[in-house]
């Protein structure tokens, strides 16, 4: 029989750069992704241009015309780091039992919206002439601005959507700039969306991050020029509204299901364990077992749950007369396994294979500016 | 004096207004009349830009940068108690409210919210929606403070505003409030409210937008009427958004917003695909109107982006077709079109109409709809079978000549007894709220 006794497994200081990508390529469980910088904080910078609302409502002898747009640079780069310690022992009939503990883990993602709200609203009043001459009739007709407000500011939602949410709860949006990484369009910050949790395995034999976000704020009243227009229009009966609305919630889920010790591979059962925080190594080698180990590798197998939704809403109401609005979908694609759509995504990704190696140098680049959490 | 309505307008000199027969035209010497329709109504101003208000101030005197007196919200209850939106002459908005008696007379002004107001719950009044007053004298309006809070004020019959919600509130397991108030709101004589708020499903994340509405101001009883992403019925479409809406005493409502075709990967058109239905709080409902991508055949074909509007006697909608063309629906069937830019149907008077705001419902099964035409503006009256002009821009209102009216911006602007309320600027650059009383 085996033993090995706390034998630590890590992607040494965790970093938000550095550790396993969340969606590491051509993975399995005899090809697992080795811990390195994620995505190096350069992202997949992608430009969409969406119409919001392009409206045009006669009413009255006015004529009020709505245009809003907005444009959207997006990138992000995404993973999870993870530490913990293992313990156990191995026998001569190829099982044995594997005890984890001391985990921690932090996972999450990085992402950056900066955006151009290209807003027009007119208010025109039409004058008419009318020909008293022999053929009668309407004679030419000309306009007359009530409003004209039109602005073009260039913002980080998220940035707003933040101060928006705080503003108005009192509460914080778990979302903490990442000033490591390069920014984004032309005034867009990274943001780290991140879960962090320790000492999972003993209880749940596995570890689960649940990163979220959900947020429904108008973000107009916070950009100067457009916070002045909003009252003056408010003086005439016309309001408007416009925030972004997310939703983002990827719960990764991480189990190890290989150990390897210098004599072979056991797979993980990580149910039916014999005691909590203890689970079954099977199928391992057959006969004399080293009787002290203090060198192991870990495989680990992560699926990624992604719940995603990116909307811009927009409101104009006039008193009780008229409103236009709409949710409008940007489709952001903020990993490449993302399909480029503007649907809501509702999905599961994975599995994904990692490894950890009690050998091998995994610490590779600090990045001390750049902490989760 | 030749003819009645010379008579009428004698009657009205002599009573402080201005009496106007509800007539086809104004040229016609016999003014319309049926059993339903009045034949004649006595219009007062009973506000005017440059009137004294609470607190020292006064109405702006003109229409300039800083807004016109009256933004045109006003409203009128049963019990003869006006609730009007008025800015004053340093360019700080406010509700007042009025009261009148059977014979005209006025009361004193009274300020109910004020920007720069403090509020019970330290909240401080910045921007105010055009709200709703009932026949109960109950109040509620969605107050915007200077950053951009908001909160759901209610008074009880008079009572000092109190915040009922904030947009941040769990109120019920059906309405757990997460995100922006929309500004319109709909009050039921009976103290039913109508609003709503994006709001969190049971997993704990944000849904979208929901319509709810709270019986008899009790939020811990908030129902959930309408959700985003519930099919809309008769359609493979989605509700996304919701926008004006209308509510009865007992639940029933009417709603009009946007919604998305679910097998469209994307909208790039930019214009808004939009709905009406209609139901009763706890049924499904049913669509009325829908722009023709989102696949109700049954339904009117067209866009709603005005406030739709419900009475004893149905409903009104106004369906665009396009960016010029508009008609006037209703429960069901077209009375009116009009277009921007050639004119549509004619009124009473043979104007052309070119554009219309939402009817208003009247007592005794009485329809007013404010109609725009190339010669100025006609609030008209339809009995069910015919339309008749109550008042047109150019008539003379104690000696001063009507330009603009706006009549309907809310749906209370008519009580029981007839009475209704708009804004009128004449042409001497004054303003008014005017009192129309039938005679």
């Amino acid at each position: 029989m085996g033993s090995f006794e706390e034998i630590d497994l890590r992607a040494r200081q965790p970093q938000v750069r550095f550790g396993f990508p969340l969606f590491p390529p051509r993975t399995s469980i005899d090809n697992p992704a080795l811990p390195r910088v994620i995505g190096g904080g350069t992202p997949d910078l992608q430009v969409s241009n969406t119409p919001l609302i392009d409206t045009t409502v006669p009413l009255a002898r006015w004529r009020l015309e709505a245009v809003l747009r907005v444009g959207v640079f997006a990138g992000s780069f995404a993973g999870f780091s993870i530490e913990y310690q293992v313990a156990g022992e191995t026998r001569r009939n190829g099982t044995g039992d594997l005890r984890v503990r001391l985990d921690r883990t932090q996972g999450g993602v990085a992402f950056g919206v900066s955006a151009t709200l290209d807003t027009r609203i007119r208010l025109e009043e039409a004058t008419y002439r009318y020909d008293w001459g022999p053929f009668g009739g309407v004679g030419p007709k000309s306009w007359r601005d009530v409003i004209n407000q039109s602005f073009s500011p260039n913002v980080d939602l998220i940035a707003l959507a933040i101060t928006a949410f705080n503003i108005a709860t009192g509460g914080f949006l778990p979302l903490q700039e990442i000033r490591g990484a390069q920014t984004i369009g032309s005034n867009g910050a990274v943001w780290g969306l991140f879960d962090e949790r320790s000492n999972r395995y003993a209880a749940d034999n596995q570890i689960q991050l649940r990163p979220t976000v959900d947020v429904h704020v108008n973000v107009l009243r916070l950009i100067p020029k457009i916070g002045t227009a909003i009252k003056v229009m408010a003086a005439v009966g016309l309001r408007i509204s416009q925030g972004p609305s997310f939703v983002f919630v990827f719960p990764i889920t991480i189990r190890v299901v290989r150990l390897t010790t210098v004599d072979g591979n056991y797979d993980v059962q990580n149910v039916g364990g014999p005691l909590p925080g203890t689970v079954r190594l099977l199928n391992g080698p057959v006969g004399p077992t080293s009787p002290n180990i203090n060198q192991v590798d870990t495989v680990h197998e992560h699926s990624i749950g992604f719940q995603f939704r990116f909307e811009v809403h927009s409101t104009i109401a006039f008193l009780g007369l008229v409103s236009l609005g709409g949710s409008t979908p940007i489709p952001i694609r903020l990993f490449p396994q993302q399909p480029r759509t503007a649907r809501p995504l509702n999905t599961v990704f994975g599995p994904y294979y990692t490894k950890l190696s009690s050998a091998g140098n995994t610490a590779q680049v600090e990045l001390p500016e750049v902490h989760w959490g | 004096m030749h003819n009645r309505r010379d008579f009428l307008r004698m009657l009205g000199l002599a009573a402080g207004g201005t009496l106007i027969g509800c007539g086809g035209s104004g040229t016609s010497s016999s003014g319309f009349s049926t059993n339903q329709v009045p034949n004649a109504y006595h219009f007062t101003p009973i506000v005017t830009s440059g009137s004294s208000l609470p607190n020292r101030s006064s109405v702006r005197a003109r229409v300039d940068d800083g807004g016109p007196p009256f933004i045109g919200a006003v409203v009128v209850n049963d019990l003869r108690h006006i609730c009007f939106h008025a800015n004053d002459e340093v360019g700080k908005t406010g509700v007042y409210r009025l009261d009148y008696d059977q014979s005209g007379e006025t009361s004193d002004i009274q300020s109910l919210l004020q920007e720069r107001q403090v509020l019970a719950d330290g909240t401080v009044v910045d921007i105010v929606s055009p709200g709703d007053l009932n026949n109960s004298d109950d109040l509620v309006f969605m107050v915007e403070d200077p950053e951009g809070r908001k909160t759901l004020q209610y008074s009880k019959g008079g009572a000092p505003f109190e915040r009922l919600c904030s947009a941040y509130q769990d109120l019920s397991d059906e309405a757990r409030l997460y995100g922006e108030f929309h500004s319109d709101l709909c009050l039921t004589g009976s103290g039913d409210l109508m609003f709503s708020c994006a709001y969190r499903n049971p997993d704990g994340n944000l849904e979208g937008e929901g319509l709810f509405y709270v019986p008899n101001a009790s939020t811990s009883q908030t129902k959930r009427v309408l959700s985003r992403e519930q099919l809309l019925p008769g359609t493979a479409s989605a509700i996304r958004t919701f926008g004006i809406f209308d509510i009865r005493p007992g639940g029933n409502y009417l709603c009009h917003g946007s919604a998305a075709v679910l097998e469209d990967e994307f909208d790039e058109s930019g214009e808004p695909l939009t709905y009406l239905v209609r139901g009763r709080v706890g049924e499904l409902p049913e669509t009325l109107v829908a722009s023709p991508r989102l696949g109700d055949s049954n339904a009117i074909q067209g866009s709603v982006h005005m406030g739709p509007r419900l009475g004893d006697s149905g409903y009104g909608a106004i369906v665009q077709s396009d960016r010029n063309k508009t008609a006037f629906w209703f429960n069901g069937k077209k009375l009116l079109e009009a277009d921007f830019e050639l004119g549509g149907s004619l009124t009473p008077r043979g104007a052309k109409i070119v554009s219309m705001f939402p009817p208003v419902f009247g007592p005794n099964g009485l329809v007013f709809i404010q109609v725009f035409t190339f010669l100025g503006t006609e609030i008209l009256v339809y009995d069910g079978q015919q339309f008749s002009t109550v008042l047109a821009s150019g008539q003379l209102i104690n000696g001063k000549t009507l330009g603009m009216i706006i009549f309907g911006a809310l749906p209370h602007c008519i009580n029981a007894h007839g009475d209704l309320v708009c804004v009128a600027d004449f042409t001497d650059g004054q303003s008014s709220i005017l009192l129309g009383r039938p005679v």
